[in-house]
This record gives structure tokens, C-alpha cells and sequence, in this order.
């Protein structure tokens, strides 16, 4: 009796130990595993990869270098194509993505169909959608403000004309709206025309003809890149204010093309939206809205040190 | 308090003794084994924790040593540039006559990988010469520029600024590069007349972040570049730093002297190293955040702790099988002798295990194999107890003797002898009497030769008085005890053998003496004696019983009675001449009442 028992003892104590050793070898082996395998974020972008998303790009590819993701970016093949964003969305849900990075062209409809489309995580980017569980995005209606309070600034008489080249609910929308209400409430004229951006190039001399418009204000980056190319094209005189960023805005303001702009740090923006998508994949909470800030500036204001940080990124 | 340790104690103490051999072992080397490597484990991973923060520290300290060894070697050969330009090509050349466009120029080409542009300007910041560029943008305003203006503060000095967007030239494409300047004064001499002016490099800003960016410290550490006063020249995380999603100690770390140094920064513990570069006042800090460390240890910690429990696993298996090898011998053996206690008889006891185990097994079995023997001794002597007193109490009633002394009664009662037969009856009485001893086997000496007196006064008769007997006991013998029935079958065998062919004169005397701690009873008769062979032989245990027709007992039975009894030491001894006689000497111990009152315990003992 007492040897069996003695040896029940010893085999409990053998036994212990070597659980211990089981359970210490594969919790430092989880500990390696959790690390190495990187999340895989989908970006789906709202128009063609252009080098107005350079910045944006080399933020988020920043961010998934320091918290181990892989980035996947679908750009649609058209500008601001809701429907082509929804279908690439749908498609990649199933391919393996574990959460998704949207600027959406439509946030008003895509929104309500974002559970249809996808139950993995999304993060958005520009323009609030609903749905998604973390919002990147400027302060649209304080951006609008501060735009039309530039252009108020060196308005001297004559038509302001705004031009609105995104769908409803979007960020481009929203800053217009906010630019609108500044102006009608200080009673300038105004103008409003909506196009397709591919056509701004072509339309804006004939529509600042039309209206005698002396200011034009656009509120999206690629809008004021053609609006800041038909003006040079065809030697328009109007003042033009815009958003933007990079060289290229600081470009158009050193050359006189852009009176004012409104820029942010794209860099930022794109890091910030990477690391929400990595931290809402493993843990799936509610973050609230970050806003990104922005600052409006001028010709002068382009080598002021802050600003150059936001214009010229330092990509390291 | 004293109490609740006593009585843990005692419960220890007492559960201590209730294990089992094979546990005290196993389990006492196993604790010492867990005790000593968990010792020297957690020396161990104190020891690496200290040493691998050595070594971190160590390599960080080289790696640091190393960039700021590249990055001097970059910022001087910059220098080195700027002098030969200044002293090579601008100190020697008239601006008024001589051209510095092909010499610049050339230098230029041959450092345009780490050159965004170089150029010259006067003491008013005209441009005199730059290349690639050449146009100044309307807006640029060199003579107010902080590079400027440090070349023209301090004329013996370099003078490099922090990293910035250079915006002095016209360029179509347009670029918007990140340079480094490094600025100097220097003397331009036009027409004759010598005057300030400042040589500007612009470095590629890409160079020097290369630099520091392909460093890697261990741990997850990275390292930045920061100005005397703090300001970030480069920084792994510079553009979050500036969008404000990433803050830097950098400020602090611009006062912190060459070396290594521990810092708290936004809750998190640091391990800072810091490097002045040469020239610029410049400072390579080097940070290694301590959770990494932890981290690191903490994966050592498992790695230890999983060696540590195999290890222990090892030893533990190890120990028992060990234990068990030393103490199922014993196990065994403990069963062995168990089953003896429980009287089997046939236990085999295996040798086995280590040297002393075999040894005491050994011992015990020869041990249990001489209990055997002495017991079926004892057994036997038992038994040949058993039979001699068995004969004795046959004799005690013999019918021959007791029908030849009647016949002897009877015939002298017809022959009106009454008082011979009244004698004679009465010594029979008496004999018979003293020969029960109401059972005893021990009975006084004076019993014995009572004893003796009778059956010598009724043999007298019988033999018609042809040999007399003298019966003695010297001073010193009172008192003792003796076992009964031992004088009378000698005086028997003597008169067979001794007195039968007596003419009268046969004499037979009996004499009982104390010599020490012994009672010696000498027999003597002047009979025919007989060959020291024969004396020899009578007391021979193979020798076959002789019956007569006396009391039965034969000489032999008395022999083994008192040896039986006291010993080998004791017994009878026999010296005969033929001729001369015989002595029959019977030694005993000298046995009081207590010694009488004890054998006879021992007697009734079953």
C-alpha cells in the first residue's frame, strides 16, 4: 500500500515537471508566434494611385513596418467610383484581408451596406463612414471655415466660385458646405458648379468666364491640381484656394497659382489609420474619431519650419 | 506564534517518520538537487540579466562609436571639401579677373552624390557663384538667412545649420530638398581689395540620415541626432515627431554628457547612450527602451525556467529510480523478516542491492539459519529432557525393584526377622518417598543422600551385608540442593559391577563436598575396577542402554540429566582401576533454595 503510494507520489512529481516544462517551452513559443505573423490590411482608395497620395502611402507603410502588418493597396481604376470601392470590398473580404483602410468616394451609401459587404474591421480615411470603427479625418467644417476666411481676407469685390467635384457625405463635401455658409454670411457672391474632376481641366476656364468668377475655391486635393493646371494652361487670373499637399502645393503657392491652401500632414494621417486598423484587429473597440489638424497657409509661410514639416514629409 | 511553528514542527517531524526509506531519499536529494539548481539558475540569469545589460550597453556604446566615426568621417570630408574650395580655388582667384566656374564646377561633379548645391555669395549675400543652380528665386534673401549670418558672426568657424527645406534657387522641375548647410566665412578678393563672403554647401540631408538610419541596437533600440540645443537634425520617427503622433526626450538628452545613462521618459524606463560629434557640437543619442530588455530577460526567464524543470525532471527520475535501486532490497528483506515473525518456515532471503544491504542480508540470513539450528537443538535436548525424566519417573515406581525387595520383606517376615523387615519396609517407604518429591526434580542434598542411605541399607540387606557403605557430606555442602535420583544408580552400577564378586569387604562410600561454586559427590567402591575404556564408554551417548534389574536408571541417564541440566561443564567422570576400584565423581553447581526454586520454574516452563 504505502509503495504504491509512493510511487502515485513520484509519478505526480514527474508528471508536474514535465507539464512545466510543456508549459513554459509553448508559452514562449506563443509569445514568438503572436509576434511574427503580420496583419494584413486591405487600402482602398478612392481614386487611381496618384502622387497626391505619396505622403499618405509612406505613412502607412511606416506604420506597418513598426507594428508588423501588410499592406495591400486596391486603388479603383476610376475617380470616386462608390460602387467599384463596394465591390472591391466584398471581394477581398473573402481573400484574406483582416481589416480594411477606406476613403470612401460615397461614405452616405456605402455606409449602410459596410456590414453586407464585410464583418472585418474598418478603419476610414478622409471622410467619416458609417460603420467603420475608427475615423481619420481633418476637421472638415473648421477646414471649410478657415479656407473661406483666407479668401475673405483678400477678397476685394467679385464672384466666388465653388467648385464640387465629390458626392454627398464625403469630406470635400463637408468643407464646402462649411465654406459656403462663411461666405453667404459675410454676403459674397457666390457660384456652385459640380463635375467630375477629369473634367475641371477642360470646363474651369469656360465656368470662371461664365460666372466672372475672381475666386475659385476648391476643396479636394486632385480638384485643385487641375483647377491649379487649367489656370496655368490658360492664364487665368482668378485666385484660386485649395487643399493640398506635398511639393506639388508648395509648388503652385510659390509660384503664385494657389493664393492659399489648406494642408495637414498626409504622412500622418496614412500612420495613424494603419495603427488603428492593427490595434482594432486585435482588440475590436470603438476608437474615437482622431482628427487630424491642419493649418492654412500662403507663399510666405512655405519654409517656416512647421510648415515645411507638413509640406516636405522627412521620409525616414 | 511559537506555538503554531511548534506544532508545524511536530506534525513534520511525526509525518517525517512515518516515510517510507525510499521516500526520505528520493525526496531529501531531489529537494537538495531543486535547491542547488534553482541557486545556481537564478545566479545564472542574474548574472546574464547583468552581463546582457553589460553587453547591450557594450554594443550599443560601439555601434554609437561607429556612426559617429562615419558621420564625423562624412562631416569632415564635407570640411576637407570646403577648405580645398576656399583655399584651392576662392582664396587664390580675383572675382573681377579670374573665373571659379570650371574649378567649382568640377568640384562639384566630383561630390554631387553628397552635394544638393554649392555656392558663393558676398558680404551682402549677391550671389558670386553657385552650381547646379545659378538663378536666386526672387523671394530668397540669403543675408538674412541663419547661415549667414553664424559665417559672418564667427569668421574662424564652420558652421552647420539644422536640417531645412533649401529654398535659395530657381528650379524648374520644382524639387524642395532637405540639405544640411554648412556655412563658412571667406575672404573674396575682387580687384585687388579683399572682402567677406560666405561659402555655402548644402549637404544631402538622404546622406546623413543613411547614416544613422542602417543602425540597428539591440533590443529594438534606435538611435537619433540631435544639435547642441536639442533641436532634431535626425530622427527614426521624425515626420510623427513633427505631425505630433511621436515625442522624443531630445531636449534632455542634448544635456546629457558622453556615456550611458538611464532615463523615465513618458513612463518608460530608457537606456540612453550619448555621443558628441566631433566638430558640430552635434550629439548621437542611442536609446534602448528597458521593456525590450525585459523582454529579452523575460524570454530568457521562460527558456531558463523550462532547462530548469527538465533538469529537475531529470535529477528527479533520477533520484527515485536511485532510491528504489538502494530500497526495495530493503523492502524485500523487511517482508522476509516479517513473514519469519509470522512463523513461516520456508523464507527465502534474497541478497541484493548495494554492498551493505547484501552484507546485512547476508548476516540475517546466517542469522535465521543459526536460529534454525539452535532451535532444532534445543528441540532435541528438549526431547532427550523429556525421555531422561520420563525414564526417571518411570523408575521412580520399578516394579523389579520393588518386587525383589517385597520378595526380600516376605522372607525375612517368615523368617521372623520382623525388625530387619520392619527396617527394610520403612527405608522402601522412605525411598519411594523421597524419590517422588512430591514431582520436583531438584531436592535438598541431604534428600539425595537420604536417598541413598535407604537404598544401600535395603541393597545391604539383599546382598546379605558383603559390602558396607559410608555416606558423607563435609561442612559447607548445607543447604544445597541437588537433582534427585543421581547418587542411586551409581551406587546400583557400583554394586553390579564393583561389589558382586566382594568377599565382605566391599566398601562403598559416598561423600559429598563443596570445591568452590560446585557440588562434588565422589562414589567410591573397592570393587573390581574396571579398563579406563570401559569407565570411558559407560558414558557414551551411542553407547545402547544396559537394563538391569535394579531402579533402572542407568549411569549414562545421569550424565545427561546434570549436563542436560547445567551444562557440558557438568556431569560424571569416571576413574577406574581394574583391581582397585572405582570413583564415580558427579559435579554440580552448588544450587541454594533460590537457584532449587528457579530451575524448578524453568522446568515447569512449557
Amino acid at each position: 500500500m504505502k509503495k504504491t503510494r509512493n510511487n502515485l507520489i513520484e509519478l505526480a512529481i514527474l508528471t508536474a515537471l514535465i507539464a512545466s516544462v510543456v508549459v513554459t517551452l509553448t508559452f514562449q513559443s506563443g509569445r514568438v508566434q503572436r509576434v511574427s505573423r503580420p496583419t494584413q490590411l486591405s487600402v482602398i482608395l478612392r481614386e487611381p494611385d496618384s502622387p497626391l497620395w505619396f505622403n499618405t502611402r509612406q505613412g502607412m507603410e511606416q506604420a506597418a513596418a513598426d507594428l508588423v502588418a501588410d499592406l495591400r493597396f486596391l486603388p479603383p481604376s476610376s475617380y470616386n467610383d462608390g460602387w467599384a470601392q463596394a465591390d472591391l470590398i466584398r471581394r477581398d473580404s473573402d481573400g484574406g484581408a483582416d481589416a480594411f483602410i477606406i476613403t470612401a468616394a460615397a461614405p452616405l451609401a456605402l455606409g449602410p451596406q459596410l456590414t453586407d459587404l464585410t464583418q472585418k474591421p474598418v478603419v476610414a480615411l478622409e471622410s467619416p463612414l458609417e460603420g467603420a470603427l475608427a475615423q481619420i479625418t481633418v476637421d472638415d467644417e473648421a477646414l471649410g471655415s478657415a479656407l473661406a476666411q483666407a479668401l475673405l481676407e483678400d477678397w476685394t469685390g467679385g464672384t466666388v466660385l465653388l467648385i464640387d467635384v465629390s458626392q454627398r457625405g464625403t469630406a470635400a463635401a463637408r468643407r464646402l458646405e462649411s465654406a459656403r455658409q462663411v461666405l453667404e454670411t459675410a454676403g459674397i457672391p457666390l457660384e456652385y458648379r459640380a463635375m467630375p474632376v477629369s473634367q475641371l481641366t477642360e470646363k474651369l476656364p469656360r465656368l470662371t468666364s461664365q460666372t466672372a468668377a475672381h475666386y475659385v475655391l476648391t476643396f479636394d486635393g486632385a480638384a485643385t491640381a487641375q483647377a491649379a493646371q487649367a489656370k496655368e494652361d490658360s492664364a487665368l487670373t482668378c485666385a484660386l484656394y485649395g487643399v493640398g499637399s506635398g511639393s506639388t502645393t508648395a509648388a503652385l503657392l510659390e509660384q503664385g497659382t494657389l493664393s492659399a491652401a489648406a494642408v495637414w500632414s498626409d504622412y500622418a494621417a496614412g500612420y495613424l489609420a494603419v495603427s488603428q486598423a492593427v490595434s482594432i484587429y486585435h482588440s475590436p473597440i470603438d476608437v474615437p474619431q482622431q482628427t487630424v489638424p491642419f493649418s492654412v497657409i500662403r507663399e510666405e509661410d512655405i519654409y517656416e519650419p512647421e510648415v515645411e514639416a507638413l509640406l516636405f514629409p522627412v521620409i525616414s | 506564534m511559537r506555538a503554531l511553528l511548534q506544532n508545524l514542527a511536530g506534525s513534520w517531524i511525526e509525518r517525517y517518520r512515518k516515510m517510507s526509506i525510499q521516500m526520505v531519499i528520493s525526496l531529501s536529494f531531489t529537494l537538495v538537487a531543486v535547491v542547488g539548481m534553482v541557486f545556481m539558475g537564478m545566479s545564472l540569469f542574474w548574472r546574464f540579466s547583468a552581463t546582457t545589460g553589460e553587453l547591450v550597453s557594450e554594443n550599443s556604446q560601439l555601434v554609437l562609436n561607429q556612426t559617429n566615426l562615419n558621420l564625423d568621417n562624412y562631416l569632415r570630408r564635407m570640411m576637407r571639401l570646403s577648405d580645398t574650395l576656399y583655399y584651392q580655388v576662392i582664396k587664390d582667384s580675383d572675382l573681377d579677373s579670374d573665373s571659379l566656374d570650371q574649378a567649382m564646377g568640377l568640384l562639384y561633379e566630383e561630390n554631387r552624390d553628397a552635394l544638393v548645391s554649392l555656392s558663393l555669395f558676398d558680404a551682402q549675400g549677391k550671389l558670386v557663384y553657385a552650381s547646379p543652380l545659378s538663378t536666386l528665386k526672387p523671394n530668397a534673401h540669403p543675408e538674412q538667412q541663419p547661415w549667414f549670418l553664424d559665417a559672418m558672426d564667427r569668421v574662424e568657424n564652420f558652421h552647420f545649420s539644422a536640417p531645412r527645406v533649401q529654398a535659395l534657387f530657381e528650379d524648374p522641375t520644382p524639387r524642395y530638398r532637405w540639405v544640411i548647410s554648412l556655412s563658412r566665412h571667406v575672404q573674396l578678393t575682387r580687384n585687388g581689395a579683399t572682402e567677406s563672403g560666405v561659402l555655402l554647401l548644402d549637404m544631402n540631408f538622404s546622406d546623413i540620415a543613411q547614416v544613422c538610419r542602417d543602425v540597428d541596437l539591440s533590443n529594438g533600440g534606435y538611435l537619433y541626432l540631435v544639435d547642441g540645443q536639442g533641436e532634431i537634425i535626425y530622427h527614426p520617427r521624425q515626420q510623427l515627431i513633427h505631425a505630433g503622433l511621436f515625442q522624443e526626450n531630445n531636449r534632455a538628452a542634448a544635456q546629457y554628457r558622453d556615456g550611458s545613462h538611464r532615463e523615465t521618459f513618458r513612463d518608460q524606463d530608457r537606456h540612453i547612450i550619448v555621443k558628441t560629434v566631433g566638430y558640430t557640437g552635434w550629439k548621437l543619442v542611442g536609446v534602448v527602451p528597458a521593456e525590450r530588455l525585459a523582454d529579452t530577460s523575460r524570454q530568457m526567464l521562460l527558456f531558463g525556467l523550462s532547462l530548469l524543470f527538465f533538469s529537475i525532471f531529470l535529477l528527479a527520475f533520477l533520484n527515485f529510480r536511485i532510491s528504489a535501486h538502494i530500497t526495495n532490497p530493503i523492502r524485500r528483506l523487511e517482508q522476509s523478516i516479517k513473514e519469519l515473525e509470522a512463523g513461516a518456515q520456508d523464507v527465502e532471503i534474497a541478497e541484493g542491492g548495494c554492498y551493505e544491504i547484501r552484507r546485512l542480508c547476508h548476516s540475517i540470513r546466517s542469522m535465521v539459519s543459526t536460529m534454525r539450528h539452535l532451535m532444532d537443538d534445543i528441540i532435541v535436548q528438549e526431547g532427550q529432557k523429556r525421555r531422561n525424566e520420563l525414564e526417571v519417573l518411570q523408575s521412580q515406581i520399578n516394579p523389579h525393584f520393588l518386587y525383589n525387595t517385597l520378595d526380600s520383606v516376605i522372607w525375612m517376615t517368615e523368617a521372623g526377622r520382623y525388625q530387619e523387615a520392619i527396617q527394610m519396609v520403612t527405608s522402601l517407604a522412605r525411598l519411594f518417598r523421597i524419590a517422588l518429591s512430591r514431582g520436583r526434580s531438584v531436592i535438598p542434598l541431604t534428600d539425595e543422600l537420604e536417598h541413598a542411605h535407604h537404598y544401600m541399607a535395603i541393597q545391604k540387606v539383599r546382598y546379605k551385608n558383603k559390602f558396607d557403605a559410608k555416606i558423607s557430606a563435609q561442612p559447607g555442602t548445607e543447604g544445597l540442593y541437588t537433582l534427585k535420583l543421581i547418587i542411586q544408580p551409581i551406587l546400583e552400577n557400583a554394586i553390579y559391577h564393583g561389589m558382586a564378586s566382594a568377599e565382605d569387604d566391599g566398601l562403598i562410600t559416598v561423600e559429598a563436598r563443596r570445591e568452590g561454586d560446585d557440588l562434588v559427590i565422589d562414589v567410591t567402591d573397592n570393587g573390581l575396577g574396571m579398563r579406563p575404556e570401559v569407565a570411558a564408554s559407560l558414558l557414551d551417548a551411542d553407547r545402547p542402554d544396559i537394563r538391569t534389574s535394579g531402579s533402572g536408571i542407568g549411569v549414562r541417564n545421569v550424565h545427561q540429566r546434570i549436563r542436560l541440566t547445567f551444562g557440558p561443564k557438568y556431569g560424571l567422570t569416571i576413574d577406574s582401576e581394574p583391581d582397585e576400584g572405582t570413583t564415580v565423581r558427579i559435579r554440580l553447581p552448588a544450587l541454594t533454595e533460590a537457584d532449587a526454586a528457579a530451575y524448578e520454574r524453568e522446568d515447569l516452563q512449557p
